[in-house]
């Protein structure tokens, strides 16, 4: 099936310093109609910043200096600013990571509904009240009218996301592109919000571009992963061989700082330091992962290995000796102190909640 | 025995909304703009109002004091040296004060709010030109820059709005200008343009009514401010024309006989303050009014 957004060798740079660095390098992603793909990796890898790519609100004086975007048969680079701004909202749609200040605080739900609609073409006030009412109807609000003349401060997080998603699918786009949509709301609320997400998907076709920083949610809900490090994509599989069988050794690392719920019982491995900034990332010249990676060697340094896919649909950016060098699965990390040199690289067990903080975000707490 | 409420749904039940809506924050804006009320209607129907021409001249009754003081019911607020009633003297020159607050102020406020809109927005280059801009007019002492304007222009009630304009329009510039960086910031500005709203949609639907209790309040702040510049500027002859009424002329020409008769002076300082004091009170109570979380808090 043809895809529906086809991101090829697109690179973001940003100013810093005296030049310009690389936020997003060499991004080759595509997302198939109706299909769900998750961006997977930790705070500052560059997922969110995918999603304002796409939506071609990159922040002031990041710009993309090569590749393409097609959407729907159409280049997103090149096309005038007006008629990209014409997309977004009609055909590609936005969940906000943070739904209680995603909402304009001084005016009620039913001004920025009418609004939206507005926009979309409904003609007529009442029309848009009906409409509007229907839509916070279909995401289980409840009293959808009186939801109308209240304010973003009135409602809870998990209600000012339905009130999104609702905006975001009243003109049934073609591509949602969720912004870490759960990251802000406490469980429950979460596994509702997700489980709304897939049904509006499934029922008007949607494809989604799922951004979180939980593998295990993604794995549950996407068709395939991508995961991302500094900027860069690592690994891009389909959902269910990502989690069972990652190839990088940051997908690994990934996988291995989330809980499992019925796995055996292991402790949390947390990488050492932090993903490398932007001023970092300027005078980094090879492999992005190398400086936190348990198995990098001087051959890392100088060579940057490209996206190759390994395997049919498996994505992999390696060079050949990460791939052939032995790790162990996360049952196997011994207990006792981690060796220094070897993997794991630090065991985390009293600390295990800065593992979770650092790794995988809520993962731990969804799954409980 | 209370019946259990139907469940709500699985968001939970809404509290009840508030329907009946207070006076209470609006006290203190009801008072302000109740001042202010008055001296409008009173300087647009000052022709009605006035016992006298403002310029008719009584030479057998100079320097009258006031009813309270002494003096009698043809002029209930006396006369000054040449014999002109200050009852009526003060009410034609609530047209200039009215004239000046209103066109000053908001032509400062549609210059200033403009230039900050684009700075605090767009930010960048476009920010620090203004930014610049704005600390260079701040080197100039106010009085001393209008004064400077003025004789630049020349004289009369148009040169006078334009002076306080040009010279406070960086009141509205600087504090607007902070306020769109914060509210920039915020998460709905960048949902509106995700939502595919232009630059210029999101400014006037999102930017300008996150600042505009603040344009409020800077609005009546200035437009008080005004009448005390141009009450300056008359004071010192550079306002309107001599024929013209305006309370810093009277308070020029009381300043003559202050030791016989204070009350020349007294009243059209008072006729200031109370001015002043109405429109900086509506601002305030605007403010108050109008910014949801501090309506919480008065409610509370």
């Amino acid at each position: 099936m043809k895809a529906l957004l086809e991101i090829q060798g697109v690179v973001v740079t940003a100013p810093v310093g005296g030049g310009r660095v690389a936020v997003l390098r060499d991004i080759d992603l595509s997302v198939k109609p109706g299909g769900v793909l998750g961006l997977v990796g930790e705070s500052g890898a560059g997922k969110s910043m995918i999603g304002r790519l796409v939506g071609g609100v990159l922040p002031p004086a990041f710009r993309v200096d090569r590749g393409a975007m097609i959407f729907a048969e159409r280049d997103l680079i090149g096309m005038p600013a007006a008629e990209r701004r014409g997309l977004l909202g009609r055909e590609i749609g936005f969940i906000p990571q943070q739904p209680m200040t995603s909402l304009n605080p001084v005016r009620n739900v039913g001004s920025l509904f009418d609004e939206h609609l507005a926009k979309l073409g409904v003609a007529g006030r009442a029309e848009r009240r009906a409409q509007a009412v229907a839509a916070l109807e279909a995401v289980h609000l409840p009293e959808p009218a009186s939801l109308l003349g209240r304010y973003a401060h009135e409602l809870s997080g998990g209600m000012c996301q339905r009130v999104l998603i609702a905006m975001a699918f009243a003109s049934r786009p073609k591509l949602l592109v969720a912004d870490e949509p759960t990251t802000a709301l406490d469980v429950i609320t979460q596994a509702r919000i997700v489980a709304l997400l897939g049904d509006l998907c499934r029922q008007y076709g949607t494809a989604v571009l799922f951004v979180t920083h939980d593998l295990r949610l993604a794995a549950q809900i996407c068709d395939e992963i991508a995961v991302m490090y500094a900027g860069e994509v690592v690994e891009r599989a389909p959902a269910r061989d990502l989690l069972s069988t990652p190839r990088h050794p940051y997908s690994q690392a990934l996988r291995s700082c989330s809980p499992s719920l019925d796995g055996p019982l292991a402790r949390l491995v947390s990488l050492p330091e932090h993903m490398p900034g932007l001023g970092a990332l300027a005078g980094m010249a090879g492999c992005r992962f190398a400086p936190r990676c348990p198995i990098a060697d001087h051959r890392c340094a100088g060579h940057a290995p490209p996206l190759a896919e390994t395997a049919p649909g498996r994505w992999v950016r390696a060079a050949g000796q990460c791939l052939s060098a032995a790790l162990p699965a996360r049952g196997d990390v011994p207990h006792g102190k981690g060796d220094a040199a070897g993997w794991p690289p630090r065991a985390c067990t009293r600390r295990s909640s800065r593992a979770i903080r650092c790794c995988s975000g809520r993962s731990a707490a969804s799954m409980r | 025995m209370s019946r259990s409420q139907p469940a709500a749904g699985q968001a939970g039940a809404l509290p009840a909304p508030r329907r009946r809506a207070s006076l209470r924050p609006w006290r203190r804006a009801i008072v302000g703009g109740a001042i202010v009320a008055a001296i409008m209607l009173v300087a647009i129907f000052a022709p009605l109002l006035a016992p006298y021409d403002p310029n008719e001249q009584d030479l057998l009754n100079q320097l009258l004091p006031p009813v309270w003081a002494g003096g009698n019911w043809d002029h209930p607020l006396g006369t000054d040296n040449l014999g002109r009633d200050t009852l009526s003297r003060l009410i034609y020159g609530s047209r200039v004060a009215m004239i000046v607050a209103v066109a000053a102020a908001s032509g400062a406020l549609v210059l200033g709010t403009a230039l900050a809109i684009v700075a605090g927005y767009f930010g960048g280059i476009v920010d620090w030109i203004v930014s610049r801009l704005v600390e260079l007019w701040l080197c100039f002492p106010p009085v001393v820059l209008s004064l400077i304007l003025i004789v630049g222009f020349g004289v009369g009630l148009r040169n006078v709005i334009l002076a306080i304009i040009l010279v406070d329009w960086t009141r509205f510039c600087r504090v607007v200008r902070a306020e769109v960086l914060v509210v920039r910031r915020n998460d709905y500005i960048d949902a509106a343009r995700l939502a595919g709203f232009s630059h210029w949609r999101t400014i006037r639907r999102e930017v300008l009514p996150a600042v505009a209790p603040l344009i409020l309040t800077i609005l009546s702040l200035e437009m008080g401010i005004a009448v005390i510049v141009e009450a300056i500027l008359s004071f010192v002859g550079m306002s309107v024309e001599s024929t013209i009424p305006a309370w810093g002329v009277m308070i020029a020409d009381a300043r003559k006989d202050m030791y016989q008769a204070v009350w020349g002076l007294v009243l059209p300082i008072l006729a200031i303050i109370v001015t002043v004091l109405g429109f900086n009170l509506l601002g305030d109570g605007l403010r108050r009014a109008l910014d949801p979380k501090l309506r919480q808090r008065v409610i509370q």
